[in-house]
């Protein structure tokens, strides 16, 4: 993907906080250029926002951004698809030409798809384009917060996509991606992130989808006082997860003072835990679907 | 601490939607049962999760290599193609060098 249109191939990355994007520019030869910010035409770090604010307030909606690179509009540059936390796939159409990229953060728009604002489960949405029906109009593939894999159909046009509402292409993870101590995991967990392709030369589109699970470790054994003890912290993480869940549903801000004394009780409850539950270990794999050629439908 | 609230919140959220999940194959009329990719004789699992896949000729020379993003210090993994286009076969990643150095993004 060249986003400079310089005859050299370029890296571009999101990441989670605030949920800047990068460019790493290439310079042939296997070289690249040390990773620079994508940039609003006014300047400030381009993001995937729902509301455009200044740099020292990040907005919260633009957190784990995902970003593909690919032309939406079919005037020949390349534009840039963010999936972001909220689970939403933002537009930030290239109004600048293939050599001279430019972006302007306010002509951002939330994807729709069957008519209404695209949104996975989830959230942590993780787009890619590609043309999944081979009908020559590239489609809309998003990876989800729950594992699940989405295809969006193009029904409209190259210049103009209209995207169809959602077929599952893979199901989202079993028990929030964690699997049980002495268990195999059987497909992706949680935070798919999908790359289409034909991944080994048959003809048939494939997937990659990478994860990101925990494996339980296996359970302490404990004596009658310890199983008091957890059974009591667990009373006690319940309750002020119900009170923390209480301010969310009042819509109090993030940086109210209450979260911070419920976040400090509830970090010395998990602390207190620990060494009376198992533990867990995360992983991120890369998972293969290996495509299966379409069943033929029968002439009569 | 900021992160620490907003992680917490959307881990709520997400237990009260993911609710009656199905396993997570992919629909079996679509795709063969999934397998996960090895590098090296083992499976490829990438610090602190988030794997984020991209299949791409890295290193230019007609086989197309596997390129893996994760959570962990925000790096990228290339994992070099030792086979073919028709089999790929990975060995040791190398970690993605941009400017000199090993390139990361801001990971929280």
């Amino acid at each position: 993907m060249d986003l400079d249109g310089d005859g050299l191939d370029d890296v571009i990355s999101g990441s989670y906080w605030p949920g800047d994007l990068f460019w790493f520019a290439g310079l042939g030869e296997g070289k690249y250029a040390a990773g620079e910010k994508l940039k609003d035409v006014s300047g400030k770090d381009l993001n995937s926002g729902g509301t455009w604010k200044s740099e020292n307030e990040p907005d919260m909606e633009s957190l784990a951004a995902a970003p593909h690179a690919a032309d939406l509009d079919g005037d020949g540059d390349f534009d840039l698809l963010v999936g972001n936390i909220a689970g939403h796939v933002i537009l930030i159409p290239n109004e600048g030409t293939a050599t001279e990229p430019k972006f302007t953060g306010a002509h951002r728009r939330t994807i729709q798809a069957g008519g209404e604002d695209l949104r996975v489960e989830g959230g942590d949405a993780g787009p890619t384009i590609v043309d999944w029906d081979r009908d020559g109009r590239d489609d809309l593939i998003v990876g989800a917060g729950n594992g699940a894999v989405n295809l969006y159909r193009n029904e409209g046009t190259a210049k103009e996509p209209r995207y169809a509402k959602a077929v599952v292409l893979v199901s989202p993870g079993a028990n929030y991606g964690t699997i049980a101590h002495g268990s195999e995991a059987a497909g992706p967990g949680m935070r798919a992130k999908v790359c289409a392709t034909d991944y080994d030369g048959d003809g048939q589109l494939d997937l990659l989808v990478g994860d990101f699970s925990s494996t339980m470790l296996p359970e302490p054994v404990l004596d009658e006082a310890q199983k008091a003890k957890k059974a009591e912290l667990e009373a006690e993480r319940e309750r002020l997860n119900g009170e923390y869940q209480k301010l969310a549903e009042k819509a109090v801000k993030p940086d109210d003072p209450q979260y911070q004394a419920l976040s400090e009780k509830l970090s010395k409850v998990y602390q207190d835990l620990r060494p009376l539950e198992a533990g867990s270990e995360m992983h991120g794999w890369v998972w293969f679907f290996r495509g299966k050629a379409a069943p033929k439908t029968v002439q009569r | 601490m900021k992160r620490g609230l907003w992680v917490l919140a959307a881990c709520v959220g997400v237990a009260t939607s993911a609710r009656a999940v199905a396993s997570g194959a992919g629909e079996s009329d679509r795709f063969e049962k999934p397998v996960r990719i090895e590098a090296g004789g083992k499976l490829i699992d990438v610090e602190i999760g988030h794997a984020a896949p991209w299949v791409y000729d890295f290193d230019d020379d007609g086989k197309r290599d596997l390129l893996v993003g994760q959570f962990g210090s925000g790096k990228l993994r290339i994992y070099r193609n030792e086979g073919t286009d028709k089999a790929p076969k990975y060995g040791e990643p190398q970690w993605f060098v941009a400017g000199g150095a090993v390139a990361t993004v801001p990971a929280g």
